[in-house]
């Protein structure tokens, strides 16, 4: 309609309902889609301005899209427009989720949902599967990140084991207490300070090498 | 109500952990929601993560799921609508005040030589919990022998072909049906 004026806050709005709504197939596509429609529809924003709110979508925690709707409605129309960023984006799945949800626990029980639901399960394992080897592409550039990454990997494996012993213990104990304490925050927090250890010496050297070869022997994972 | 402050300080913890995004969300909330409180079982937070893929827009909504669940059980409906509103708000919160602090100042935030590290040590880390998730919810949730040859043709598809997950995950969920209705997966 109103392609070539700047786009109004109740634009900037809609539009994020219409991607929230319209958003399907996994974070790349709902970051591809925002960009599309921020970007190349309606220049409300330049692609810098974009790709900026995509790197802050990386390094914080959220999902990468809606941090960069958050970050581009702030910049925008300022607190309303970063409010109007998130509610639009995540408004849509939210009511389809609350319809779902009931369907879900009235009907899953239904032969037929059982049956079908046999076959989502492993469908997930796989989509988190390959999630991680995305994950992987990005965050693993050295030496040091495999060894962060098996040390988290292994250190949840063996959490698992210590399992069924642990929850013997009486609910108050200490030692059940440090169990329940040390899952995955315990593992992202850990992860972040081995970090600092281990990324200490020749930073100059690491940031050139994780700039340089972003995919260097991983490409064909 | 204090399931509610329980899921809401749940949902806050793990919106301001979720760095990577979407799929880490899924070993921070299994620890409270399956491992801890018992809120769902591991299968049926399977199914909550496998609908949230379904639909449109983040896998956060996740939480919704979450919520809903809980809250029916303390107040039915009216109860199920509020605790999922909050379990949503909870877990959007955290980034979303992190991102308008850094917004303006991300340049100066990424060269910090410490936050540089931190992160690129997290960015390590979460690739380790996603696996483990990964061969968690394969041991949770998938059994038989169709199953696995499911999950493997998924991970072609997915990594391979690069399909949208969405579309895969209700693809191989017809697949399930087919393979019920014709006794190939006993249940």
């Amino acid at each position: 309609m109103d392609d070539d004026a700047k786009l109004s806050r109740s634009g900037f709005f809609a539009t994020m309902l219409r991607v929230g709504a319209t958003g399907f197939g996994g974070p790349m596509a709902l970051i591809s889609l925002l960009q599309q429609h921020l970007v190349e529809r309606r220049k409300a924003v330049s692609g810098d301005e974009f790709s900026e709110g995509v790197a802050i979508g990386q390094i914080l925690p959220g999902p990468i899209a809606v941090d960069a709707a958050i970050h581009v409605g702030y910049r925008l129309y300022g607190w309303l427009g970063a409010v109007a960023g998130a509610v639009g984006l995540v408004l849509p799945p939210f009511l389809i989720m609350l319809v779902l949800t009931p369907l879900y626990f009235h009907y899953g029980r239904v032969p037929e949902a059982q049956g079908f639901f046999a076959g989502v399960r492993p469908a997930v394992a796989a989509a988190i599967a390959a999630a991680a080897l995305r994950l992987g592409r990005r965050g693993l550039k050295d030496r040091r990140g495999y060894a962060i990454a098996a040390i988290v990997f292994a250190w949840m494996l063996l959490r698992d084991c210590l399992a069924p012993f642990c929850e013997q213990l009486p609910d108050g104990s200490v030692l059940r207490q440090l169990f329940t304490c040390s899952g995955a925050t315990f593992a992202v927090v850990a992860s972040g300070v081995l970090g600092m250890l281990f990324y200490r010496r020749p930073a100059g050297r690491v940031a050139e090498a994780s700039d340089s070869q972003p995919l260097d022997g991983k490409g064909d994972r | 109500m204090t399931a509610l402050w329980k899921l809401s300080l749940s949902c806050l913890r793990v919106g301001a952990f979720v760095f990577g995004g979407g799929p880490v969300l899924v070993p921070l909330l299994a620890d409270d929601v399956v491992g801890r409180f018992g809120w769902l079982t591991a299968e049926e937070f399977t199914d909550a993560v496998a609908l949230g893929q379904m639909t449109p827009g983040p896998l956060l909504v996740t939480a919704t799921f979450v919520g809903y669940r809980l809250g029916v059980e303390q107040g039915g409906l009216l109860g199920g609508l509020l605790y999922a509103s909050v379990a949503t708000v909870c877990v959007f919160l955290p980034s979303f005040f992190m991102v308008i602090a850094v917004s303006r100042q991300l340049r100066k935030f990424k060269s910090h030589e410490g936050v540089r590290r931190f992160l690129a040590g997290i960015g390590a880390g979460i690739v380790g919990l996603v696996a483990w998730a990964a061969v968690e919810i394969g041991r949770s949730s998938v059994g038989s022998p169709v199953q696995w040859l499911i999950c493997g043709v998924c991970l072609v598809a997915l990594v391979r072909y690069k399909l949208d997950t969405g579309l895969v995950v209700v693809c191989s969920g017809i697949l399930g049906l087919l393979a019920w209705a014709t006794g190939l997966i006993q249940l």
